[in-house]
C-alpha cells in the first residue's frame, strides 16, 4: 500500500511538470522569436533608420518615419471610429436592448469575427476604393478606407468585450442608484460606465493592438505608394509597417540589408504593441487601485 | 533524481540519438536508391508510373503556365500532386536553391549574387513574354496611345504628371508599379525606365493580376503586365508604334522580351524532370501559347 500510494505521487509529480513545460512553451516562444528579430533587426536599428525620411531598398535608403506616422494615423482614426460606434452599441446592447433584439445584433457581430481579413480586404478594394473614388476624391485608396475596412475589423471585438464588462456590472449597483432618484440615464453615466471602464479600456486596447498588425485587409484599401511620404490629408496614401513587409518581404534578399531593415520594422512594430498594452495595463491598473 | 526517471531519460536520450542516426544513415540510401531505380528504368525502356508530389512557387507571371500545366499533368499521371503557389521571381529563385519548394519560377535572369547564395541551381527555359503598358479600356486614349519608350519612362517617373500632356483629359495620371525584386518590374526597369526613378506616389501592386484589377477599375490608371495578363478588362498601348502583340515580339519590332525560367536544386529528380519536359512540350507550349505567352521553340 505504502509502496503504491508513493508511486500516484511521483506520477502527480511528473504530471505537474510536464504541465509547467507546455505552460513555459509560450514564454520560450515568445522570447526566441523576440530574440531572433532583434537579432536580424539590429544592426539596421538606429536613428537613421526611424527617422530616415526616405525608404528605397533599391538605392539603399531605408527610413520608415512616414511609414510611422502612416500607421500611427490609419490606426488612431480606425480606433476613433469604432469607439464611436462600438460603445455606444454595447452601451445599448446591454441596458435598453430587448432580449431579441440583442440576440440578433450579437450573434451578427460574432459573425463578423469570423471573416477573413482578405475577404475584407478585397470588398475593400472592389466596392469601398471605387465608392470613394466617384464621391469623395483621390484615387480612393486612401487613408479614409484603411480607417473605414480596420474600423470594421475591430468593431466585433470592442463591442462583445464591451458589453461583456457592461453586463458583469453587479444589478444591485444599478438597483441602489435608481432607489436613490437617479434616472436610467444618470444611472448609466455615473454607476454603470464607471465600474465597467477598465474592461471598456481593455477592450481598446485590444482593437488598437488588433489594428496595428493587421496586414492583409489594410494592405489592399491604403494604396502603398513607391516612397512613402508624411500625410497631410485623409485622401492621402499611405504604407503600414506591416504592409511593408509583407509587399517586400519574399523578394528581399536573404542576407541583404533589405531583409534587415524589414526586420527592424518588425521590432518597432512589436516594440509599439508592447508599450501600448504595457501603458493599457498599467493605465488599468492604476484606476482598479484606487 | 529516482531510478524512473533516469530509466526514462535514458530512454529518451537514446531514441533521440537513434533517430538522428537513423536520419543521417538514411540520406545516402534513398539517393543510391534513387539511382538504381533511374538505372532500372533506363534499363526496361519504358516509363515507370509517377508518383509523388511536386511544389512550385515563385513568380506571378509564370504562375499560369505552371497551374495550367500542373492541372493537365495530375490528369494524365493520377498519382501525382502538383501544388502551385506565387510569391514572386526572388522567392521563387530562393525558395528552389534552399530546397523549400521543388521547382521555383522566375519572369527574370537569375542574378550572380543569387548564384553564389545557391550555385546548385539548375535553370530550364520554359516560355518567351514581353511587358505591356496597360490602360483603362474607358480612357479615351484607349486604343490608340502610342508612346516612345521614352514617354513611358516620363510617366512612370512622374514627369508627365496628367493625361491632357498626352492629348487626353485633364486628370492626373495614376501610376502602378510593381514591388521592388519583382522580375516584371526588374525587366520593365531595364528596357523602358532609362535610369529614371518610379515616381514617389506610384502606387505599388505586389502582382500582376492586382496591376490589371487596379488599371481596370480606374480610368486614369496607368500600369504595366506581363503579355500574359492583357485581357479585354485592359488596353495595352501601342510601343514605337508596334502593337503589343505576340507576333511582334517574335519578329523582333515589339522592344521588350524577356525568357521565363524554371529552376530546380541540382539536377532534376524523375517527376521534376517529367514536368518540365511536359511543359517544354509541344502539348505544353500550347497551353503556353493559349495563355498569352510566346512558345520557346
Amino acid at each position: 500500500m505504502v509502496v503504491k500510494r508513493k508511486k500516484k505521487m511521483r506520477n502527480g509529480d511528473m504530471v505537474s511538470r510536464i504541465l509547467f513545460l507546455c505552460a513555459s512553451l509560450s514564454a520560450v516562444i515568445v522570447f526566441l522569436i523576440t530574440a531572433f528579430l532583434l537579432r536580424e533587426g539590429i544592426k539596421v536599428l538606429n536613428p537613421g533608420f526611424l527617422f530616415g525620411m526616405t525608404w528605397s531598398p533599391h538605392r539603399g535608403l531605408f527610413g520608415i518615419f512616414p511609414t510611422i506616422v502612416g500607421t500611427l494615423c490609419v490606426v488612431a482614426g480606425a480606433v476613433i471610429i469604432a469607439t464611436v460606434i462600438g460603445i455606444p452599441s454595447a452601451i445599448f446592447l446591454s441596458e435598453f436592448s430587448p432580449f431579441w433584439v440583442r440576440n440578433i445584433v450579437k450573434s451578427s457581430v460574432e459573425v463578423i469575427v469570423g471573416i477573413p481579413s482578405v475577404v475584407i480586404g478585397f470588398f475593400g478594394l472592389t466596392v469601398l476604393v471605387p465608392f470613394i473614388r466617384d464621391n469623395v476624391g483621390g484615387r480612393g485608396e486612401s487613408i479614409l478606407a484603411g480607417w473605414i475596412v480596420l474600423a470594421f475589423m475591430i468593431l466585433p471585438n470592442l463591442i462583445t468585450i464591451a458589453e461583456d464588462s457592461l453586463r458583469a456590472v453587479p444589478k444591485s449597483y444599478r438597483e441602489a442608484s435608481l432607489a436613490l432618484g437617479a434616472t436610467k440615464w444618470q444611472t448609466i453615466r455615473n454607476v454603470v460606465l464607471p465600474s465597467a471602464s477598465s474592461g471598456i479600456r481593455a477592450a481598446l486596447v485590444l482593437g488598437v493592438g488588433r489594428a496595428m498588425g493587421e496586414t492583409m485587409a489594410v494592405l489592399m484599401v491604403v494604396g502603398n505608394p513607391e516612397t512613402p511620404w508624411i500625410p497631410t490629408g485623409i485622401l492621402d496614401r499611405v504604407r503600414m509597417l506591416t504592409s511593408t513587409i509583407a509587399i517586400e518581404f519574399s523578394y528581399a534578399e536573404w542576407g541583404s540589408t533589405h531583409q534587415h531593415a524589414l526586420f527592424a520594422i518588425g521590432v518597432v512594430l512589436f516594440l509599439m504593441v508592447t508599450a501600448l498594452n504595457l501603458t493599457a495595463s498599467f493605465v488599468i491598473r492604476r484606476k482598479n487601485i484606487q | 533524481m529516482s531510478d524512473q526517471n533516469q530509466l526514462i531519460t535514458y530512454a529518451v536520450v537514446s531514441l533521440i540519438i537513434g533517430a538522428a542516426v537513423g536520419y543521417l544513415a538514411a540520406g545516402p540510401i534513398t539517393y543510391n536508391q534513387r539511382i538504381r531505380d533511374l538505372q532500372n528504368q533506363l534499363a526496361e525502356g519504358g516509363e515507370a508510373e509517377l508518383t509523388g508530389s511536386l511544389s512550385i512557387a515563385g513568380s506571378t507571371t509564370v504562375l499560369p503556365i505552371a497551374q495550367e500545366c500542373a492541372n493537365l499533368f495530375m490528369e494524365q499521371h493520377l498519382k501525382v500532386d502538383v501544388s502551385v503557389a506565387g510569391g514572386g521571381s526572388g522567392a521563387g529563385v530562393k525558395s528552389a536553391g534552399s530546397g523549400e519548394v521543388d521547382i521555383g519560377e522566375a519572369s527574370r535572369n537569375i542574378k550572380a549574387s543569387e548564384l553564389l547564395s545557391y550555385p546548385d541551381l539548375v535553370a530550364f527555359s520554359v516560355a518567351k513574354d514581353s511587358v505591356a503598358v496597360i490602360v483603362n479600356p474607358e480612357n479615351p486614349l484607349a486604343g490608340s496611345l502610342d508612346l516612345t519608350l521614352e514617354q513611358v519612362s516620363e510617366i512612370f517617373s512622374g514627369e508627365t504628371k496628367n493625361w491632357s500632356e498626352l492629348g487626353g483629359p485633364d486628370h492626373e495620371i495614376e501610376i502602378y508599379t510593381r514591388e521592388e525584386g519583382s522580375g516584371t518590374r526588374e525587366v520593365f526597369v531595364d528596357y523602358a525606365m532609362d535610369g529614371k526613378e518610379f515616381a514617389a506616389n506610384a502606387g505599388v501592386k505586389p502582382s500582376n493580376g492586382e496591376m490589371r484589377a487596379a488599371v481596370s477599375s480606374n480610368q486614369h490608371a496607368v500600369a504595366y503586365v506581363s503579355f500574359g495578363y492583357i485581357d479585354d478588362t485592359v488596353s495595352a498601348a501601342i510601343i514605337n508604334g508596334v502593337e503589343a502583340v505576340v507576333e511582334n515580339v517574335n519578329n523582333g519590332q515589339y522592344p521588350i522580351t524577356r525568357i521565363l525560367w524554371m529552376f530546380t536544386k541540382g539536377m532534376p529528380d524523375p517527376l521534376e524532370a517529367a514536368f518540365i519536359e511536359y511543359v517544354q512540350s509541344p502539348e505544353g507550349q500550347a497551353i503556353v501559347e493559349d495563355l498569352g505567352y510566346i512558345p520557346i521553340y
